[in-house]
C-alpha cells in the first residue's frame, strides 16, 4: 500500500514535469520546424548562399534559438521545457547508428582511435602544463582539462564532484566550451572549405577540433552528410574514453594528496561514470549491420534523427544567454582557448596531411 | 571524514543522474527506432 502511495506521488510528480515543459517545447518544436523550412528555402532559392554559409537546420535552429534569447527573452512558464537538449541531441546519436554498418566503424577505425586517445590525453597534459601560468585553483583546471579534452559538458559534470569542484567552476567551464565551440560552429566549416578538405576529412577535424558533442555534429553536418556521419563516429570514439580521461584527470588534481588518490576504486570508477547510451548506439549499428533496416527504414529513421537534433539544436540556442558568457571572466576562458586552438590546429595537420582517408 | 562523505553522495548523485538520463535516451531512441521501422 505504501509502496503504491510512493509510485503514485512519483508518478504525478513526473506527469507534473511533463505538463510544465509543454509550452517551452512548444516553442522548441516551432523554432525546429522553421529551421527545417528555412534549410529547404534556402536550398531551393538561394543555393549560392546556402553553400557559401552551410546554414542547414541544425545552425538556423541555434541561430534562432539564440536571437529570441538575447533579444526579447524567454518567459519563466517556457523554461522548463527547454531542458531536454541533451536528451534529444543523444537521442539523434542513438539512431544516428542505423547510418553506420560494422564494417563502416571498423575501416574508420584503428587509426582514428589511437588519433582520438592521444588528442585527448594530451589535451590534458597541455592543459596542466599551461596552467602553471595562470592564476586558477586545481578544479577548475581539472574541470576545463576534461572539458576541453572530452566531450565538453558531459565531461565537466563527470569530473566537477570528483575533483570538488565549486558549481562555480563548473558553469564557467561550461561557458568558457560553449563559447569556444560557438566560434568554432561557425568558423571551421569555412576553414575546412578554405583548406580544401574532404568530407570525411572535415568530420575527423571537427571530431577532434571542436569540444562539444552537440557542436561536433552541428559543424559536421554543416559541411555535408558525410563529414557529419564521420563527425559522428569521432565524437563516439571520444565518449567511450571519457570515464578514463576522467579518471586521468582526477588523479592529475588529486596528485598532491596520496590518501584520496590511493582511495580511489579504479575499475568502479570507470564503470560509474561509462556513458551506456553507446551502447544503444552500438546496438543500431549492430541490427544496421545485420540487415534488420530496409533501406526506407533507414531513410526515415534518419529524417527522425534529423528532427532530434533540430529539437535538440534549438533547446541548446534557447538556453544560450551572451550575458552567462561575458559574466565568465578572462583567465579560464584565455587558458581554455589557447589549449582548444592549439588542438585545433594540430588536428587539422594531422588530418589534413597523415591520416589516410 | 564528513566533507569527504558528502563530496562522494555529490560525485554518486551527479553518475546516478547522467546513467538515469542515458537510460531514458536508450528507450526514446529504442522507440523511435519501432517507430521507423513501421511507419516507414
Amino acid at each position: 500500500m505504501a509502496q503504491t502511495q510512493v509510485g503514485q506521488v512519483k508518478s504525478q510528480s513526473i506527469s507534473e514535469q511533463f505538463i510544465k515543459a509543454i509550452p517551452g517545447l512548444i516553442l522548441v518544436v516551432l523554432l525546429a520546424v522553421a529551421a527545417m523550412w528555412g534549410e529547404g528555402y534556402l536550398k531551393a532559392n538561394h543555393k549560392a548562399f546556402f553553400e557559401a554559409t552551410l546554414l542547414n537546420h541544425i545552425l538556423l535552429a541555434i541561430i534562432f534559438g539564440m536571437i529570441i534569447r538575447n533579444t526579447m527573452g524567454v518567459p519563466s512558464v517556457l523554461e522548463p521545457g527547454l531542458k531536454y537538449s541533451t536528451i534529444l541531441t543523444k537521442t539523434g546519436i542513438v539512431i544516428m547508428g542505423t547510418k553506420y554498418t560494422l564494417a563502416s566503424l571498423v575501416k574508420v577505425g584503428t587509426v582514428s582511435m589511437i588519433f582520438i586517445t592521444i588528442a585527448l590525453f594530451a589535451t590534458v597534459m597541455l592543459t596542466f602544463w599551461l596552467r602553471k601560468r595562470y592564476e586558477m585553483s586545481d578544479s577548475l583546471a581539472g574541470c576545463l582539462a576534461a572539458g576541453f579534452s572530452i566531450c565538453g559538458v558531459s565531461a565537466t559534470v563527470a569530473t566537477g564532484p570528483a575533483v570538488k569542484a565549486k558549481g562555480q567552476e563548473m558553469a564557467y567551464t561550461i561557458a568558457t566550451i560553449l563559447i569556444f565551440g560557438l566560434i568554432a560552429l561557425f568558423t571551421f566549416p569555412a576553414l575546412g572549405k578554405l583548406m580544401g578538405l574532404t568530407q570525411n576529412q572535415f568530420g575527423a577535424w571537427v571530431g577532434v577540433g571542436i569540444v562539444n558533442s552537440a557542436q561536433v555534429l552541428a559543424a559536421g553536418m554543416a559541411y555535408g552528410h558525410d563529414a557529419g556521419l564521420m563527425a559522428g563516429i569521432y565524437n563516439m570514439g571520444r565518449v567511450v574514453l571519457l570515464p578514463f580521461v576522467v579518471l586521468y584527470v582526477v588523479m592529475l588534481v588529486l596528485k598532491s594528496d596520496t590518501q584520496a588518490t590511493s582511495s580511489i576504486n579504479k575499475s568502479q570508477f570507470i564503470l560509474d561514470k561509462f556513458p551506456v547510451f553507446v551502447l544503444a548506439f552500438l546496438v543500431a549499428v549492430l541490427a544496421n549491420t545485420a540487415g534488420l533496416f530496409s533501406k526506407e527504414e533507414v531513410k526515415f529513421a534518419g529524417e527522425t534523427m534529423n528532427w532530434c537534433f533540430a529539437l535538440g539544436f534549438a533547446s541548446i540556442g534557447l538556453t544560450t544567454k551572451f550575458s552567462d558568457m561575458k559574466a565568465a571572466g578572462k583567465d579560464g576562458i584565455i587558458l581554455g582557448f589557447i589549449v582548444g586552438a592549439i588542438k585545433a590546429v594540430i588536428a587539422l595537420l594531422i588530418v589534413k596531411y597523415l591520416l589516410p582517408f | 571524514m564528513t566533507e569527504k562523505n558528502s563530496a562522494l553522495d555529490e560525485q554518486r548523485a551527479a553518475d546516478r543522474k547522467v546513467r538515469k538520463q542515458d537510460y531514458m535516451v536508450i528507450s526514446l531512441g529504442i522507440v523511435l527506432l519501432l517507430v521507423a521501422k513501421i511507419m516507414a
